[in-house]
């Protein structure tokens, strides 16, 4: 297994999904090559930024204004 | 579920005002930050969230409690902005292969990755840390930024998201990896220009 083979498992990898002969091919390239190690450790750190995203989002003001639009919207489909 | 909350199905279906209005109360804020983040704008994201409670409140009757409402309410408004994003102009869309990884031919990767500083999702400045992440993803050609959003962020199973986009689960499962790979990409930018350029000082 080569960078490039790595690189097109990392879905797999996270998901748990590596199937086994690929999961033991996997591990021992990763063993001797530093650069994998580096970068398979930041697409972890991006799956995980994009949660800190939506944390942040959840945190935003109530549209008092929108809201009343919408009840006023559904008392009139009634 | 709360006691309120399972009682909310019958009261839904009934099509009682105030169960409505309390749904749309407590579920309205966080379907439009769902919203913003699909279409990058705030008119088109609050048009979106005004049609799912349209849509919801006319399908009340097929709402019978198999989930929370408020998932029910979180696939509505994903479909109503995804409505929006498709009914746009067509626009030029950038290509996503400049983000991706290079190899050489021998399969090695062509460039030597620089370890990131500390975990950036534990950073203390976290505003404008997210500001940043969400300019990054905002930066990832359409295509790619809604599966990402799709799986990653909302939290959507890859057959969910293949129903919503109208492709396969194979195709989702292609995209959301180099939208992953191309923010990495971005991210890495972006903490390199963060590093030459400390706007603060890091207090403990």
């Amino acid at each position: 297994m080569n960078c490039r083979d790595l690189s097109s498992f990392l879905q797999d990898y996270f998901a748990g999904e590596l199937p086994q002969p690929v999961a033991t091919e996997f591990a021992g390239h990763l063993d001797g090559c530093d650069n994998c190690t580096v970068f398979l450790e930041q697409y972890r750190r991006t799956i995980v930024a994009g949660r800190a995203v939506l944390v942040e989002d959840e945190r935003c003001e109530v549209p008092e204004d929108l809201i009343n639009a919408i009840v006023a919207s559904l008392r009139a489909t009634r | 579920m709360s006691q309120a909350e399972q009682a909310l199905p019958d009261a839904l279906r009934a099509g009682d005002p105030q169960a409505f209005e309390d749904l749309v109360r407590r579920n309205t804020p966080r379907l439009l930050s769902v919203a913003r983040r699909i279409l990058k704008n705030d008119d088109e994201a609050r048009e979106a969230v005004q049609q799912a409670f349209v849509a919801a409140f006319k399908s009340r009757e097929q709402f019978h409690g198999e989930s929370q409402p408020s998932t029910w309410l979180h696939r509505i408004a994903v479909n109503k902005a995804l409505d929006l994003m498709r009914a746009r102009e067509r626009r030029h869309e950038d290509s996503i292969d400049d983000l991706l990884p290079r190899f050489l031919p021998d399969g090695h990767h062509a460039e030597r990755f620089a370890v990131w500083p500390e975990p950036i999702e534990e950073q203390i400045d976290r505003d404008r840390q997210a500001a940043s992440i969400r300019d990054a993803i905002d930066h990832l050609p359409d295509t790619f930024r809604i599966v990402l959003l799709l799986r990653d962020i909302e939290e959507m199973s890859t057959e969910e998201t293949a129903q919503a986009l109208g492709i396969t689960p194979n195709a989702v499962k292609l995209r959301l990896h180099r939208a992953r790979m191309a923010l990495r990409t971005l991210l890495a930018d972006r903490l390199r220009s963060e590093a030459a350029t400390p706007l603060k000082e890091v207090s403990p």
